[in-house]
Order: structure tokens, then C-alpha cells, then sequence
């Protein structure tokens, strides 16, 4: 076993990797009741998976569920959803228009778009679950984004208005 | 043992399937003996209590009530039909334990869980057998020096393991394409942890891994590993790569 040396919640202070548990372990997240998820459940549509991207994009600090972490709501996206978001705000970083500060929490976006799909292949029967419920389609997943996050995607003048809809929780089920 | 039954949903529990145990005699008698390989020996035989199914393989000798086998299935949402039972009975005893010879043999170090409580990871030594791994125990009284040298023979063996890697942005899976236990294997031979990575044209100066057990492996920098295990819905460990060959035994 881990030694349990690591204090209490078993921090390391590894840069932005919050460890818990007294050995190293994260304990599962809280309350999955599907209502409790579903808050801005979005309408997903039929569509291709998000491509592989540039893989080395920095990102910002990140929150793993403590006090100081923002929330991350989860917004229910189709394959096509997640392909257009990225390209749209792929798009934005390259036009060198955006604010310093929201070109941060854009990539941020870009990195969690990956790691939604890197979170359904090692955990997927969360998701299943919601999929199971909904009657939704295999290539929906949750993603997940702070406010800060989102507001910043939704001032891109050029999202399209229908996937603006889905990700401010208009087209909300 | 693991649960070769699975765990039934909660629709299954509530429709109150059960499993009888007469039946499920009448079954073992009809499919047990077809399991026999070898040196493994099984017999179903009556004592006081009930019928009981006698495993024996080398040093190994298990006694299991036939009645908790029944519950077990029932439990573990087997179908009350005779495929179903004759198919549960196969996967028990595809999963019984493992002999020390068996670990000498095909051992491979992976990770598990180190408790029951699911909060910490050892190395242990899995066995494939069939559509499973099974991990193997040393029984009491196994000389240290024969333990020893079965762990130092499967740390050796993961390194042939075939993964399959997949890339996700600045995420980097690993997987096995059918032992989801043997999936840790890598995490034994930093070197090909390393150079996986890195072949796959990620660069990771602070790579974290992100670990539960019988999962794909997920490694990625601190801070995209934070985001991930942040907000996993399952138990895992999130290390430093480097800590994961000094973890101890299990």
C-alpha cells in the first residue's frame, strides 16, 4: 500500500494536482442523481467526434473539487457540438483578437474537450447512465466548464447561434 | 476470488430474480465435470449443510456452498435459465485462484486495489486465464524467497504486455485490447511509459497518472490530470509517474 505519509487529504503539492485520500487516492466524486446533473442538459444533435487537435496547448491551473476550484457544470454535447466549440474557439486564439485573460480560459476549453473524451474512456458508465436515460446517442458527452469558461466562450462574436443556445442552457431539455 | 458474476442493476434486484438451488445442481452436475482440466479437479459433493462444490488444483482446495453460490448469482444478476447458470459456473471457476505455479509461470505485475476500501494501490501478480485475469495469492507458508522470485519473473513479463495507446489532445491512454486488469502493466517500466508518451509526439515534463484499477491508464500533465481525476465519478490514485514503481506489493 501507498504509505500514508502524505498528510491529511494526502497533498503533495504537485503543480495543480490535487491528491486526496489518506494514500493517494481521489475518492469518487459526490451526488451523480442525474437530476442533480442535468441543470444545463443540452439538446445534442447528430454529428461527427472532435478530431485529435494540436496536443500541446498550455492551460491554466485547474480545479480538481476543492474550495478554491471553480464549479465545472457539464453541458451535454454531441460529437458535432464538440467539433464545432473547437473549431470556433481554435479559430478565435489563432485571430490574436481575443483578451489575454479569455485566450487562458479558451484553451482551457480546448483542453477540457479532450478530457471529456479522455474521462468517458477510462470512466464511462457515468455517462452511459445519463445516455441510458436520455435516449441519447453513443457520441454524447458531458462537458465540463467553469463560469469563467463558458462566459468566455459565449463572447466569441462568432459562435453560432445555435450552439451559443445549447451552451448558455436555452435549449436546455 | 473477484466477483465472476458481476453486480446486478438495480432493476434486476428489484424484479427479485433468484436462483434455486436445486436447479442449479442439476446444472453443476451437467457442466462441472466439463470444466475439469488437467490438474484441476472438481467435484460436487453432500454434506449436512447442503451440497458444496469441491475445487482442487495443486495446492489450492476450495469448498463452496452450493446455496451461496445460488445467492452469489442471484446477487450478481445471473439469468435463473440453465445457459445462464451453466455460464456463471464456467466464469467461477475461470476465476478460482491462482496456483504458485501458474504465477511462475504467466505472471504479470499490475496494479490493484491495496484495500478493500479502495483508497490505495499495490503491485500484485495477474494471471490471464481465458477472458480474465485473476491475481494470484500466495498462500500461507510459500517460502519468501519462491514469492520473491514469482514477483521479479512478472515484473519482468509486463514489460512484453501489448497496449494499445490512444491519444486524447494532451492526454495519453493506455489500455489492454482484452484484460482490462493488465492495463497498469506500463506503469511497472517507466522507460516504456516514457517512450510511449513521447513517440506519441506528447510532451509531459511533470506527467501525472491517473489509476483505477482495471481502467484505461491516463497520463497527462499535473495540471490536465487535476481536471480529469477532479472529476471522475469512480475511486482512483493521481500520482507523479515516477512514484509508481516504488508503490509496494499488495
Amino acid at each position: 500500500m501507498i504509505p500514508a505519509d502524505r498528510g491529511k487529504n494526502g497533498a503533495r503539492g504537485t503543480a495543480g494536482a490535487r491528491i486526496v485520500g489518506p494514500s493517494g487516492s481521489n475518492r469518487a466524486g459526490g451526488c451523480r442523481y442525474l437530476p442533480r446533473e442535468s441543470l444545463h442538459l443540452l439538446r445534442p444533435h447528430l454529428g461527427v467526434r472532435v478530431g485529435d487537435r494540436d496536443g500541446g496547448r498550455p492551460v491554466s491551473a485547474l480545479p480538481s473539487g476543492d474550495a478554491a476550484s471553480p464549479v465545472l457544470v457539464p453541458h451535454w454535447l454531441t460529437g458535432a457540438d464538440r467539433g464545432e466549440l473547437a473549431d470556433t474557439v481554435a479559430a478565435a486564439l489563432a485571430s490574436a483578437t481575443v483578451h489575454p485573460v479569455a485566450a487562458i480560459r479558451l484553451e482551457d476549453v480546448l483542453t477540457e474537450l479532450h478530457v471529456a473524451a479522455a474521462r468517458d474512456a477510462v470512466w464511462p458508465s457515468s455517462a452511459a447512465r445519463v445516455r441510458l436515460a436520455t435516449g441519447w446517442d453513443a457520441d454524447v458527452l458531458p462537458v465540463r466548464l467553469s463560469a469563467a469558461e463558458l462566459a468566455s466562450v459565449l463572447a466569441l462574436p462568432t459562435l453560432r447561434p445555435v450552439l451559443r443556445a445549447r451552451l448558455a442552457g436555452g435549449a436546455a431539455r | 476470488m473477484t466477483a465472476p458474476f458481476g453486480r446486478s442493476g438495480l432493476l434486476q434486484r428489484l424484479r427479485g430474480v433468484r436462483i434455486d438451488v436445486a436447479d442449479l445442481r442439476e446444472v453443476a452436475d451437467a457442466v462441472l465435470p466439463g470444466l475439469a482440466t488437467g490438474g484441476l479437479r472438481i467435484a460436487v459433493a453432500d454434506r449436512r449443510g447442503g451440497a458444496v462444490v469441491v475445487l482442487e488444483e495443486e495446492e489450492n482446495r476450495q469448498v463452496v456452498a452450493l446455496a451461496d453460490l445460488a445467492e452469489d448469482m442471484a446477487e450478481g444478476g445471473v439469468p435463473a435459465t440453465t445457459e445462464g447458470m451453466a455460464a456463471a459456473l464456467a466464469a467461477w471457476v475461470a476465476h478460482r485462484p491462482v496456483t504458485r505455479d501458474a504465477a511462475q509461470r504467466a505472471g504479470i505485475a499490475v496494479l490493484d486495489w491495496a484495500d478493500a476500501g479502495r483508497t490505495a494501490l499495490g503491485w500484485v501478480v495477474a494471471v490471464p486465464r481465458g477472458r480474465a485475469a485473476v491475481t494470484w495469492t500466495a498462500s500461507g507458508g510459500t517460502d519468501p524467497r519462491t514469492v520473491d522470485r514469482i514477483r521479479a519473473a512478472a515484473r519482468g513479463r509486463a514489460a512484453e504486455v501489448p497496449l494499445d495507446l490512444r491519444v486524447e489532445g494532451t492526454v495519453a491512454l493506455w489500455s489492454h485490447p482484452r484484460l482490462s486488469l493488465l492495463a497498469t502493466a506500463v506503469l511497472g517500466h517507466p522507460e516504456r511509459l516514457l517512450a510511449g508518451v513521447a513517440e506519441a509526439g506528447l510532451e509531459m515534463p511533470d506527467m501525472h497518472v491517473v489509476v483505477t484499477p482495471r481502467r484505461p491508464v491516463a497520463c497527462a500533465g499535473a495540471g490536465v490530470a487535476a481536471r480529469l481525476a477532479g472529476q471522475a465519478n469512480e475511486d482512483q490514485v493521481t500520482l507523479p509517474w515516477r512514484d509508481f514503481t516504488t508503490l509496494p506489493w499488495a
